[in-house]
């Protein structure tokens, strides 16, 4: 009785042991899908079409020339606006971009719609005015 | 220039100056144009709506017209060319119907009913330069109203026969689509280069 009773200890403490371990593996195993879901979700926004560019405050701003002067424009904030589940879509007219203009780019929105994953979509209709307002202070205003 | 998202795909009005006019059609996931219409002899294409059916709504502001474009076929017809200036273009679906609101000194609201393209008038209103027009869950009406200056403007509720003032601003409020999910009014500002969110109760 006493030997089967320190059997079954002993396989207690071995499970125990692993425990952590299997743990650590699985917190690992997490992080490294979490990590190769956002490369490939990454990888997915940002295919060939999108001339993609990040810059210092960690927005990101896709856009496509479609030879007539019309344009699709994408950004996205990390953080609050990943948070919030938002990202924005912006369609320029009659505005050809290059990577260097693009903090000049994004005014005067027109119009405005979102789909079912709650993504924002702008009409903007001309070339002045500045980009970096309308991302940083005047989106999503709670009233 | 308005636009609307159907089946993953983004759909815009494109105003070509001194040319016919386009609506567009762009693949979310990879920014292809995947549909493309032009319609003959069209001014300024402005606002979208897509019924529940996928049949898009366009209207021609200078044009006065309203065409209703069959996105499979890629046909289109022309629905009503009776109404001054129409601009915002709302579908409500209880009433199988197009809400448009139209853009001149006295801004009024239609309905065309889209069983029969029969269009009559909605409300009457003193104010001026409709442009954006939505419906929220509860079949109350929000409209945006630009001054005859173009630099105020006004979001209205119409709600049992009669309009209420919401806001006042300068931001230039143009377009405004209701959100069910947040219970809440996506609102372009024009002139503040900006969109706000405004929540309702």
């Amino acid at each position: 009785m006493d030997d089967n009773i320190k059997t079954l200890s002993t396989k207690k403490v071995k499970r125990n042991a692993l425990t952590p371990r299997l743990a650590r593996l699985l917190a690992h195993l997490k992080k490294f899908v979490y990590w190769l879901s956002k490369h490939l979700l990454m990888l997915q926004k940002t295919t060939p079409s999108f001339n993609t560019v990040y810059n210092k405050n960690g927005l990101r701003w896709c856009a496509i020339d479609l030879q007539r002067q019309l344009l699709i424009s994408q950004f996205f904030k990390r953080g609050k606006m990943n948070t919030l589940k938002h990202k924005i879509f912006l369609i320029i007219s009659s505005v050809i971009v290059t990577h260097s203009a693009y903090a000049q780019i994004f005014s005067n929105p027109e119009s405005v719609t979102y789909d079912k994953k709650q993504t924002l979509f702008l009409f903007l209709t001309q070339k002045t005015g500045a980009f970096l307002k309308l991302m940083k202070t005047e989106l999503y205003l709670p009233l | 220039m308005g636009l609307k998202t159907y089946n993953g795909v983004l759909y815009v009005a494109e105003n070509v100056e001194n040319g016919d006019d386009f609506v567009r059609g762009f693949s979310k996931l990879s920014a292809k144009e995947v549909f493309t219409i032009s319609i003959p002899n069209t001014v300024q294409l402005n606002d979208v709506e897509i019924d529940h059916l996928g049949n898009l709504y366009v209207s021609d502001r200078d044009d006065n017209k309203i065409y209703k474009i069959n996105l499979i076929n890629k046909s289109y017809k022309m629905i009503n060319n009776t109404k001054q200036t129409p601009n915002g273009l709302c579908f409500n679906k209880t009433q199988n119907s197009l809400l448009v609101c139209n853009t001149v000194k006295n801004s009024d609201i239609y309905e065309i009913d889209l069983d029969t393209n029969e269009t009559k008038l909605f409300a009457t209103s003193d104010y001026s330069h409709f442009d954006g027009i939505t419906l929220d869950n509860k079949g109350v009406i929000y409209l945006t109203s630009w001054s005859l200056d173009w630099k105020n403007s006004v979001l209205l509720k119409y709600d049992e026969g009669k309009f209420h003032e919401i806001l006042t601003n300068q931001f230039g409020m143009a377009d405004i689509e209701y959100n069910p999910t947040k219970n809440a009014l996506e609102i372009t500002k024009y002139w503040d280069n900006g969109v706000m969110t405004y929540k309702l109760n």
